[in-house]
């Protein structure tokens, strides 16, 4: 009987562990297979850079710690959809900055579930607040004149009713 | 066949391509005044579309214990927002109203991409550069692959001169007045929706005319005329991968059946001849799309005839009807998956609604479920009761006008619910499943 796949990236090793190195210096291990829902991870494990740890200058240690946990997370097998849908709400539901340290990192780290998951509830935020609530919230200046602004207001008026 | 009739009633049901159809019901038409309260239970959207943890509706972990502790004052929210998603409290805090403004733009537009797109018209009284978001090729991209927002109903209605025009969206249980202005005032029939786009037909003098649009970006256009200047039964299938779509015209149960089949494809923008439907009795002209293929009952010979859009022929399947069934709505799922929908026996007392899916291999239909008493006594009062059935993405809804209500089954999930929120405005309204999406062409 031949041998298991021998095509360039061989099937992930179950408990083999990846280390990786926040701009920081904090080090924290994951394991293979989570590490791989992080498609830049994924090439640098493809490309056979994983044997040291990986530095990632764009990702804090704090938030580092919180990508590891939700990636080992998402990568369990037999997890129930519903229970992983309540994980991730609570891991969201969290202050703004982190929240968005998690947007940062993720796509920095193209981890779709992770960013589909924070810009979710960003656009969440968002749904709910008045056009002058979102000015403040992004720190837009208000750039329309206020017969522009009446006009487009005008325009969208069935959005708001 | 008179322009006149109203009640038509559109069903779209997007399979790998989308899908929409134009029935019409054969129900009688006694008005009854008494109200049901109405049952508030959460819909969850359809299919494998929208698995956010914080959808508006649904399942959802509202646990206090499972708050995080909050260091910082927690913002008053609304109304809307409370009820809308779960009560995780994002607290607002002076000093953290910067951090949004250092979003990279792609971001940015990746967590508009997911902000429900009737909301995004709201969005665009914020700034200059959020006002033309619409036409951002940044966003369009990232909103065409953002998961669907979740099923909503268009309800069309047509006075004298003025359409009127709703979508209720499930997800967020709030109709929209979305303008309709762009119609032609010829646009009567509303044929259906699928994949963000709407069709209309109409009379214009004695021109038969079809006509698509994209309600959101307001865009729209006349089809070519056909080959045959007729009043036809139409139904509208949107490729989305493809970014196309084709519009199928069949005889319907009045009209001349001696005319070809003719299928519109907006990729050549011209209308294409194909077989004449064989000569059969039509139950109705109730029309169900999908796997390619184009569904109408017939009465003899008994079953099912098919036109396949790839070959451009019809075929006669003998699949059986039900004994004693009385109203027969064909409503087309995911994939393959075609339903049968329909009221069986003949007294009111013993009626009971019931779906049935075709076996394929074995040409039969099988019953998957039936609407329990409590949900058909509240829609049903009486036996000749007018309904509309239509479906979409294995989600089938059941609207009386009469009782202003709308029930819709999830044959996925096995569940029979009330449409919450959703108080059906008119009597005589046209209504499908409706997509919206900015990213729909026209084109």
């Amino acid at each position: 009987m031949s041998s298991s796949s021998s095509s360039s990236s061989s099937p992930p090793c179950p408990k083999k562990m990846i280390t990786l190195k926040s701009s920081d210096g904090e080090t924290f291990e994951i394991e293979e297979i989570a590490a791989l829902q992080s498609k830049t991870l994924e090439n640098m494990i493809d490309e056979n850079c994983a044997s040291t740890p990986i530095p990632l200058p764009n990702v804090k240690g704090k938030i580092l710690a919180k990508v590891v946990e939700f990636c080992t997370k998402h990568a369990e097998a037999g997890a129930d959809a519903e229970t992983l849908r309540a994980w991730d709400a609570e891991f969201v539901g969290v202050e703004h900055a982190i929240v968005f340290d998690y947007i940062l990192a993720a796509n920095f780290l193209e981890i779709p579930t992770l960013l589909d998951l924070a810009c979710e509830s960003v656009a969440e935020m968002i749904k709910g607040k008045t056009p002058d609530e979102i000015r403040k919230f992004f720190n837009i200046n208000n750039a329309f004149s206020p017969e522009e602004e009446e006009d487009v207001r005008r325009q969208n008026q069935w959005a708001f009713e | 066949m008179e322009p006149g009739r109203a009640d038509e009633v559109g069903s779209s049901s997007p399979s790998g391509s989308g899908v929409s159809t134009s029935q019409l019901t054969e129900d009688g038409a006694i008005r009854v005044d008494d109200r049901c309260p109405k049952q508030v239970s959460p819909i969850r959207g359809g299919g494998s579309r929208n698995t956010s943890p914080l959808s508006r509706a649904g399942s959802r972990n509202t646990s206090p214990s499972r708050q995080k502790v909050i260091k910082t004052k927690p913002r008053g929210l609304d109304e809307e927002t409370a009820a809308t998603f779960s009560k995780i409290v994002h607290p607002d805090v002076q000093m953290e109203d910067n951090i949004w403004a250092m979003l990279p733009e792609d971001l940015l537009n990746e967590i508009l991409a997911r902000v429900p797109p009737f909301m995004i018209f709201r969005l665009r009284s914020v700034c200059r550069r959020w006002n033309s978001i619409l036409q951002d090729s940044s966003f369009l991209k990232f909103h065409s692959q953002v998961p669907s927002h979740g099923p909503c109903l268009l309800t069309f209605w047509k006075n004298s001169q003025t359409p009127q025009c709703s979508v209720f969206s499930l997800p967020l249980k709030t109709w929209y007045r979305i303008p309709f202005n762009f119609l032609p005032p010829w646009a009567f029939w509303l044929i259906g929706s699928s994949g963000g786009l709407v069709c209309f037909s109409g009379l214009d003098g004695l021109t038969f005319k079809t006509l698509v649009c994209n309600p959101l970006t307001q865009t729209w256009r006349t089809l070519p005329s056909m080959h045959y200047n007729q009043q036809r039964q139409l139904i509208m299938v949107v490729d989305r991968t493809d970014r196309s779509f084709k519009v199928i015209a069949t005889s319907d149960i009045y009209g001349d059946k001696s005319l070809p089949t003719e299928v519109y494809d907006s990729k050549l923008d011209i209308w294409s001849l194909h077989q004449i439907m064989p000569a059969v009795n039509l139950c109705s002209s109730k029309m169900a799309f999908c796997d390619s293929t184009l569904y109408l009952e017939t009465l003899s010979p008994l079953g099912l005839m098919l036109f396949r859009l790839d070959r451009g022929l019809w075929e006669h399947i003998p699949a059986k009807f039900p004994r004693s069934l009385l109203d027969g709505y064909l409503v087309a799922g995911t994939q393959k998956r075609l339903f049968l929908v329909g009221r069986i026996g003949l007294y009111s007392t013993l009626q009971s609604m019931r779906i049935w899916e075709l076996d394929h291999g074995k040409n039969t239909w099988v019953e998957i479920s039936r609407m329990p008493p409590k949900y058909f006594r509240a829609l049903f009062r009486l036996s000749a009761e007018r309904f509309e059935c239509f479906g979409q993405d294995n989600l089938i809804c059941f609207t009386s006008w009469n009782q202003g209500k709308g029930l819709i089954y999830d044959v996925d999930k096995k569940v029979w619910s009330w449409i919450a929120g959703c108080a059906l405005q008119s009597y005589n309204s046209q209504i499908c499943f409706y997509e919206p999406r900015f990213d729909a062409s026209i084109n």
